[in-house]
């Protein structure tokens, strides 16, 4: 019995009927018969459906687990696909467009719009302060420190941007774009303090420190 | 309601014959959908009260019991009334494009 079997026969809704515990996959054919080819394509459809069905609400998952699982072995007995290899390939399908589609689903719901914006921005601003402390620590003048601030504001529009317009799927490039955008900073400040000296380093911090006094009213 | 060209075939598949029961996969390919589209329509259909489910008897050979959706009457009405709406609409929208333009020779 698979993981995805076994999950299916433990969660049993009040409204749903006992089933898949005896549910035999493959063509009706005796035990033991089942092509390889078609376990595996059927194992690898169910494993899938559990994966998506996980992301689902509690209730809610235990019962497209049930309802999904079921299609399965219609989809590789379907008498109107003569070729077995198609079935198989259909049950794959269906699955996997069950898993991308709660994916997408669970995105949109856990990564709204709203909520998308706010942690990006503050993700943003958070890394706008460390990448000006690093050009302030390691920059010998402050165009380094303005350059790299720059380019770190650049990478975390430009992730916000895409990840508005592609849709909630792409958070990824919001990370790898900010990730960019941070690791090209580095390696300016890195390039700046190289051409700097010591001297410069300690006047820069000097400078920073009084103007913080400064700005504190002390 | 919003009547999309997916939501238009499988309200089609239905009207077919509103008192047969039908399972998702024979939803899937009657209307040339697929799965991760069917499915959340269905969800949105049932939570309006156009379709209602429930679960079949078990199969043959041990076959899991299927989930059978069917069109309520509320969701027959609605789709009777939607559909031919739609098809109101393309049959204007088909003259419109055969009347020639105003000014034209």
């Amino acid at each position: 019995m698979t993981r995805a079997r076994r999950a299916a026969a433990r969660a049993k809704p009040v409204a749903t009927p006992p089933g898949l515990v005896t549910t035999r996959v493959g063509p009706a054919s005796p035990p033991g018969r089942t092509p390889a080819g078609m376990r595996v394509a059927m194992a690898v459809s169910e494993y899938l459906i559990w994966r998506a069905c996980q992301r689902l609400p509690r209730p809610l998952a235990a019962e497209r687990l049930r309802e999904w699982i079921a299609e399965l072995p219609a989809i590789v007995e379907d008498p109107d696909t003569p070729l077995r290899i198609v079935r198989m390939a259909a049950a794959l399908l269906f699955a996997a467009d069950q898993h991308r589609t709660v994916r997408r689903y669970e995105y949109a719901i856990r990564y709204s719009l709203g909520d998308a914006s706010k942690d990006l921005i503050l993700i943003g601003r958070i890394l706008r302060y460390m990448i000006v402390f690093l050009g302030i620590s390691i920059g010998s003048s402050i165009l380094g420190a303005i350059a790299i601030d720059f380019l770190g504001g650049i990478a975390c529009v430009v992730g916000v941007s895409i990840n508005q317009m592609s849709g909630p799927d792409t958070l990824w490039v919001v990370a790898i774009s900010a990730a960019v955008g941070g690791a090209v900073g580095l390696v300016v400040g890195v390039l700046v303090a190289a051409r700097s000296t010591a001297e410069d380093i300690r006047k820069r911090w000097r400078a920073w420190y009084i103007a913080g006094m400064g700005a504190s009213g002390q | 309601m919003r009547l999309t060209p997916q939501l238009e075939r499988v309200l089609s598949v239905f009207l077919e014959d509103p008192t047969v029961p039908r399972h998702g996969y024979d939803l899937m390919k009657a209307a040339s959908l697929p799965s991760g589209t069917l499915y959340p329509m269905l969800a949105r259909l049932e939570d309006e009260g156009l379709v209602s489910s429930k679960w079949g008897d078990a199969g043959p050979n041990g076959r899991p019991p299927r989930r059978n959706y069917l069109l309520t009457p509320e969701g027959a009405r609605v789709a009777r009334q939607e559909l031919a709406e739609s098809s109101l609409d393309a049959r204007r929208v088909t003259l419109r494009r055969m009347r020639p333009a105003r000014g034209a020779p």
